[in-house]
């Protein structure tokens, strides 16, 4: 009862307080080709009582349009507070579209951050007001474009060698430089008669920027032939926004001149499998290691056994070298009893009763049970 | 030996298997009115042999299972109110009884265990303002769990003196363990038979008190009593801190009557070191109260009284 009275209090108490707020967005282009990239920019101001308020806004799924979040900051300027996101929009499908944005406002009140806090009346949940805000919709147009790539980009291609032994690996990288959709590439593949191609794959390093993705794309890739051989031409269409038009970034044919036959294919395949039986010195470390390990615990256990065999040893000892029937009992008495019951029971009675007793005897008899 | 304690001896054989060392630490107990403490883990017929023996004997028996919800009401009686004579009156507990086994006595609170305190060294219960006198011969047989174990009270120094021997339990043999599932699995346990009677029981005490000991040997005892309280005065040095407190005079008033029964139940009329040898470490071993170092290094009672013995010159 309480805990209703404090949320009905706390809400009547939060619709009164209730702050304003004033939303503007923007983008960076309105007219776009497909696959291209545009900045959001969207910025929410609360009056000064809505120091405590926030806004959750998560893109729409159902448009055609990626949103990547490109940053976002909560700042004051003169006691109010300001949300500022910026998005990056690729265009996914042509047409025209009205990009609606609809935010939702949450409004909260002190005492009921308080409250949260210090768990007055049991209060789990911060009391929160939530409202839909309705920005104005956003006009797009894509134009169709025939490829799947569009940006600004250059192709690079580096070569290591023109002229090579046979099997002597040729190095090719292609590098694909630039703005733009970069993730979306497919890797390259090469078919050369003849020749064995080795590809990686490929490294992209790009980061989102307000055009969309920027950096590089690259990919390595080793021929290895026997005879002569041309490392066909690259092409990659895309659409140019630069140029606003279709192009094809291409690379040069490259002919590859194999100089001699070089070693033959059969040593090459024995110097593949050569590292796999080269003892290195990290290997020769590890068999010390074993080694020392193994000695390490062997001369442990031998250490922790050396106790007991001295301790008996000593034992077998001060039993041979008594001289009298009490010596002896008294090592025997010292020593472990319950073994020498028999033992201890005939020098008992040959000590202080004065009956006869075999003394070599009754110690081989003790040393047998030892 | 008395024919008496080889009737005592076969009528336990009935029902307990092996465990020797028990038998014959509960019949000096018997022999010299001592208090016997027995320790083991569960399961090793501790119960069963201390009940053995009483049937044996044909003394009156009670047993206690000690509990942590026991009070001392429980076992030593209390004052009732009987409503149709206007008047209370005394119900007598357990304790009242020749021979009591105290169950898990450490499963008990301390203020329980306290309460056997005097029952054992006084051998009288005090209810509300009146005294009673336990009938002779009264003794108590208690069995312990380890203190490693859970849910069981380390029982206090003072009570843990009062006790003439402690003897430690261990496992029986491959060949014991397999004759005990043999019977119990046919049912074959005989049942006892009393097979002394209280005069003989004095008879065989008297015996052994007549047992002869040297003095040299009543000196060798004090020495090696000595020796817990002092150890560097008998070249001990290395022992010495693993010691808080050395043996009371009680061990020595113990020792002297145990090792007379021991020479007695060997067949002998004299004691000789040898018999304080077999009993010395089921009379001190838990009446040398060691320190926090030895507890730390692992060193038991036991080790510290055979490097006793090791050092005191035998006679």
């Amino acid at each position: 009862m309480k805990k209703i009275l404090g949320s009905l209090l706390l809400l009547t108490f939060g619709l009164w307080a209730k702050s304003s707020y004033e939303w503007k967005v923007d983008i960076s282009e309105k007219e776009l080709y497909l696959h291209q990239a545009a900045t959001l920019f969207m910025e929410c101001t609360f009056d000064e009582k809505g120091k405590n308020d926030d806004v959750n806004f998560s893109p729409p799924a159902d448009i055609p349009f990626g949103f990547e979040l490109l940053s976002e900051t909560t700042h004051f300027e003169a006691g109010k507070k300001i949300l500022q996101y910026r998005y990056v929009l690729f265009a996914k499908e042509a047409g025209a579209f009205e990009l609606e944005l609809s935010p939702r406002m949450l409004f909260t009140t002190q005492s009921a951050i308080d409250n949260v806090i210090i768990g007055r009346d049991n209060v789990n949940e911060l009391e929160v007001q939530r409202e839909i805000a309705k920005l104005e919709p956003i006009r797009l147009r894509v134009k169709q474009t025939a490829s799947d790539i569009t940006g600004k980009l250059n192709l690079q291609t580096r070569q290591d060698i023109q002229t090579a032994s046979a099997y002597e690996p040729v190095h090719l990288e292609i590098e694909i430089e630039g703005e733009g959709n970069l993730h979306k590439l497919v890797p390259i593949s090469f078919e050369i008669e003849g020749v064995k191609v080795f590809s990686d794959t490929p490294e992209i390093k790009i980061q989102l920027s307000e055009a969309g993705y920027r950096g590089k794309w690259i990919q390595r890739f080793a021929f290895v032939g026997k005879e002569d051989f041309i490392i066909p031409s690259v092409s990659l269409n895309y659409f140019d926004l630069v140029s606003k038009e279709e192009k094809i970034l291409k690379s040069e044919a490259s002919s590859i001149k194999i100089a001699s036959e070089g070693i033959k294919r059969e040593e090459l395949i024995d110097q593949v499998n050569l590292p796999s039986t080269r003892i290195e010195l990290k290997d020769y470390l590890a068999y010390f290691y074993y080694l020392l390990s193994f000695i390490f615990g062997f001369v442990a256990a031998k250490l922790l056994k050396f106790p007991q065999r001295t301790a008996k040893k000593q034992k077998g000892e001060k039993i041979k070298a008594a001289k009298s029937a009490k010596e002896l009992l008294d090592v025997l008495i010292i020593c472990e009893k319950n073994l020498f019951s028999f033992e201890i029971d005939t020098l008992e009675s040959a000590v202080y009763k004065g009956s006869a007793v075999r003394l070599d005897e009754i110690k081989k008899s003790a040393l047998l049970r030892l | 030996m008395n024919e008496k304690i080889n009737a005592i001896r076969e009528e336990m054989a009935k029902v307990v298997i092996g465990q020797e060392k028990m038998i014959d630490g509960l019949l000096i107990g018997l022999l010299c009115e001592g208090h016997i403490l027995i320790e083991g883990i569960p399961g090793l017929a501790k119960t069963t042999t201390v009940k053995a023996l009483s049937s044996a004997l044909g003394l009156r028996f009670k047993r206690v299972q000690f509990t942590p919800d026991l009070l001392p009401s429980d076992i030593l009686g209390a004052e009732i109110y009987d409503p149709q004579k206007n008047e209370f009156k005394i119900k007598r507990g357990p304790v009242f009884t020749n021979l009591l086994l105290a169950d898990e006595i450490n499963r008990a609170p301390a203020k329980v265990q306290s309460a056997l305190l005097e029952v054992m060294q006084e051998k009288q219960v005090t209810i509300g303002e009146e005294s009673f006198k336990l009938s002779p011969p009264f003794f108590v047989m208690a069995t312990q769990n380890p203190v490693e174990q859970e849910g069981v009270y380390q029982l206090p120094e003072a009570q843990l003196d009062r006790f003439m021997m402690k003897l430690v339990v261990g496992y029986n043999t491959k060949e014991e363990e397999l004759e005990i599932a043999r019977r119990i699995s046919r049912g074959t346990s005989g049942k006892i038979n009393a097979v002394v009677t209280p005069e003989e029981l004095e008879m065989l005490k008297k015996q052994v008190s007549e047992v002869h000991m040297d003095e040299e040997v009543e000196k060798y005892m004090i020495e090696l009593v000595s020796a817990t309280r002092d150890p560097k005065a008998y070249g001990l040095e290395a022992i010495a801190d693993y010691i808080q407190f050395g043996a009371s005079p009680r061990v020595s008033i113990d020792m002297f009557k145990a090792v007379k029964a021991m020479a007695f139940l060997r067949g002998k009329d004299y004691v000789s070191p040898v018999d304080i040898a077999y009993i010395i470490k089921e009379v001190m071993r838990h009446r040398v109260i060691l320190s926090y170092e030895a507890e730390a290094e692992g060193i038991t009672a036991d080790f510290i009284i055979d490097k006793i013995v090791e050092a005191v010159a035998i006679p």
